[in-house]
């Protein structure tokens, strides 16, 4: 499989260039995209020199890393400097950042090689990548199915090895619940972990931006790359970043692992809860002490997200006039007001639309104690029942997704049957904590995906874990047909 | 609370959106379901409890008034969809 | 007819002498041509953050203690949504029930 660290060990030992080998993923990416709309833009040429920069790099021994010369794709809501970025959006179909996000700064400086920008929801609104603006991503396990959302870009990149890794964004799920319906390891670290400048905001204080990738050894060093403290983002935590890599091999023996019972009931599909409940038996078979737990406040995280997350996004789009930057339609307007409308409403797709106007409304006048308000109080709750649950246990296990990956078309008649995808992923965002995402098996050749959630800032612990029920199970090692054929 | 066409034509015209009557109608139908769904958080007493902003609480980090030009100056110029040399230009204000 | 009490508020404004901008680095020399003193920050470019200068902050209290205001130990910030074209993110970074000076 080829994963950051077995590249790395090639790359390093002299066995293949950075060159060679972004030249096999550009040569692949032309060949799978058509099928799968996983890019939206491919950087050819500044990755084959990034790549060459790196080779220079790797030859001089000169300060090397695990990412030095390893291709590795973007999803399209983080700027890049120079390379189109369009959040899935119509509105900046043609933008050009004038500057790099922090993240992208640091996979630079580590070597990386940026090989382009991947599809999504626009604005990251969406569990399906039906609400892109380019078209939906396609499963690579089943391409009559979505990928999830809102990084389905990302993670139908990774899951058909169009990449080593990925960075994607997490605001209710967005890394998580992708990574689950494609097989693959996605982590949403604690709110603070990693820098937010230059991740195009959708909801300021639940966005996030983590790694989408081929094992769990890859997320821990792709995560200790990007984050940490960052002066250009205030709500950075100035706090170490441990050495994830280095704890992952500890086991989870005397580990405390609760399992919520709210998270079992309704709308869990049968079948991935007995994938659940198994992969709770191989837990306690590697050594960790199992229990049932509560959290009582969990039905009311989706409507509680519904509120804060439209609220927030209202203004966050609010840039996108027109003025600036990105599209301006209406040309010949004669009126600064009417160039404002036409652009935003031919710009902005319907279900971005839904959440202006929703947030918009929830702000609006002689609202906003009713639901703004009311909506932050209820975040407190759920926030406290997972303090309160983490004097019990080290981590929380559930499932990530209700059900495996569902076909084109089946959920977008009811943007309420949409938004249940997230129920599992959401609270994490609210009470800001981290949460993996790790395969645990298969329901009709579709991948399940198990998530863990921890404590403020202890994604070592649920990165341990993680790693130590990979390396018991198979099933990261699986790899979706597809007709696809593997790079030397 | 049921939300009307109206009231979607109001919001609409606060975040500068156009929406055709047959669009309004259908947002307002879309928009006041999810607001009678999010409406059961009214189940929960919440007078006591404090409001959370932000799930972490950053210290509020600033920084020194030292400085720094940026060298975009240029490329942020250059995304104007309409300018006048260095100036971005927009359709009359009033009128 | 009832007699009316006349109630006048006034709404003052001051710029600072800082040497950058409130909330990027950009410098405020006076005189510069137009758009020259910008940045991602302050044009509201997607993605970008605004970080408080701290000596603003410092000026404001001073000012705020010059006139006989409380100050907050705790402040926030807030967003006031409208659009117009010398309002790049179409919202000002303001503040609404949590300032940082009062009853002065």
């Amino acid at each position: 499989m080829k994963t950051i660290h077995a590249l790395a060990k090639r790359l390093q030992a002299g066995e293949v260039t950075s060159a060679a080998l972004t030249e096999q993923y550009l040569a692949r990416i032309a060949e799978l995209n058509p099928a799968l709309n996983a890019y939206l833009t491919v950087a050819g040429d500044l990755a084959m020199a990034d790549a060459r920069t790196a080779d220079d790099r790797l030859r001089r021994r000169a300060d090397l890393t695990p990412l030095t010369g390893v291709p590795i794709a973007i999803k399209d809501v983080i700027v890049t400097k120079g390379i189109r970025t369009t959040c899935g959006s119509k509105i900046l179909a043609d933008y050009l950042p004038p500057y790099d996000a922090t993240v992208i700064a640091r996979l630079r400086a580590a070597g990386a090689v940026i090989l382009g920008k991947c599809n999504m929801d626009e604005f990251a609104m969406g569990s399906s990548n039906e609400h892109s603006a380019f078209g939906p991503v396609k499963n690579p396990w089943d391409t009559s199915r979505i990928p999830g959302g809102s990084s389905g870009g990302p993670a139908a990149a990774v899951a058909a090895d169009c990449c080593a890794a990925a960075l994607g964004s997490d605001t209710g799920g967005s890394i998580r619940q992708p990574a689950s319906h494609c097989g693959i390891v996605g982590c949403k670290p604690t709110y603070g972990r990693v820098s937010r400048y230059g991740l195009v905001a959708f909801a300021s204080s639940l966005d996030q931006i983590g790694p989408m990738t081929k094992d769990v050894r890859d997320a821990a060093l792709l995560l200790e790359a990007i984050a940490g403290f960052d002066p250009n983002d205030s709500t950075a935590l100035n706090v170490p970043v441990p050495s994830y890599q280095t704890e992952l091999e500890r086991g989870v023996r005397g580990l405390k692992i609760g399992v919520p019972k709210e998270y079992f009931v309704g709308g869990l599909d049968p079948e991935v809860a007995a994938c659940i409940r198994s992969a709770i038996d191989t837990m306690k078979a590697l050594g960790a002490e199992v229990s049932d737990i509560s959290l009582p406040h969990t039905e009311y995280a989706v409507p509680c997200y519904y509120i804060i997350a439209p609220a927030e996004a209202s203004a966050n789009l609010a840039r996108y006039d027109g003025v600036r930057f990105g599209l301006r339609a209406g040309n010949g307007a004669v009126s600064l007001k009417a160039m404002y409308g036409a652009t935003r409403t031919d710009g902005f797709g319907p279900e971005v639309t839904l959440r202006i106007l929703l947030g918009t409304y929830v702000l609006s006048s002689g609202y906003y104690d009713a639901y703004y308000r009311k909506a932050q109080q209820v975040r407190t709750l759920i926030k406290q029942d997972f303090l309160t649950a983490f004097n019990a246990v080290d981590a929380i296990l559930t499932p990530t997704a209700p059900t495996t990956a569902f076909r084109f078309g089946e959920k977008t008649a009811d943007p309420l049957q949409m938004y249940l995808s997230d129920i599992y992923t959401i609270s994490c965002n609210l009470a800001g904590l981290p949460g993996v995402s790790i395969p645990c098996g298969f329901v009709n050749r579709l991948p399940v995906g198990l998530q863990l959630i921890g404590r403020p800032l202890d994604e070592a612990t649920l990165l341990r874990i993680a790693y130590a029920y990979e390396q018991a199970t198979p099933w990261h090692t699986q790899q979706p047909e597809a007709g696809i054929s593997q790079p030397s | 609370m049921a939300i009307t066409a109206e009231d979607i034509r109001y919001i609409a015209e606060l975040a500068r959106l156009h929406l055709a009557p047959e669009e309004a109608a259908r947002y307002a139908e879309h928009a006041g379901r999810i607001v009678e769904y999010v409406a059961q958080l009214n189940r929960l007493a919440t007078a006591s409890v404090e409001p959370t902003a932000h799930a972490v609480e950053a210290a509020g980090f600033s920084r020194e008034d030292l400085p720094r030009p940026s060298d975009a100056a240029a490329a942020i110029l250059a995304n104007a969809p309409a300018r006048d040399g260095d100036l971005f230009t927009v359709p009359k204000v009033l009128g | 007819m009832k007699p009316y009490e006349p109630v006048i508020g006034l709404e003052v404004h001051a710029q600072l002498l800082t040497q950058t901008k409130i909330f990027c680095e950009c410098p405020t020399a006076f005189g510069a041509p137009p758009n020259n003193q910008i940045c991602p920050v302050c044009t509201g470019q997607p993605g970008a953050l605004p970080v408080l200068n701290r000596t603003a902050v410092e000026y404001a209290i001073r000012a705020g203690l010059a006139l006989n205001c409380r100050i907050a130990a705790t402040s926030v910030f807030a967003r006031k949504n409208y659009f117009y074209p010398d309002l790049p993110k179409g919202y000002q970074i303001s503040q609404y029930d949590r300032p940082l000076c009062q009853e002065g």
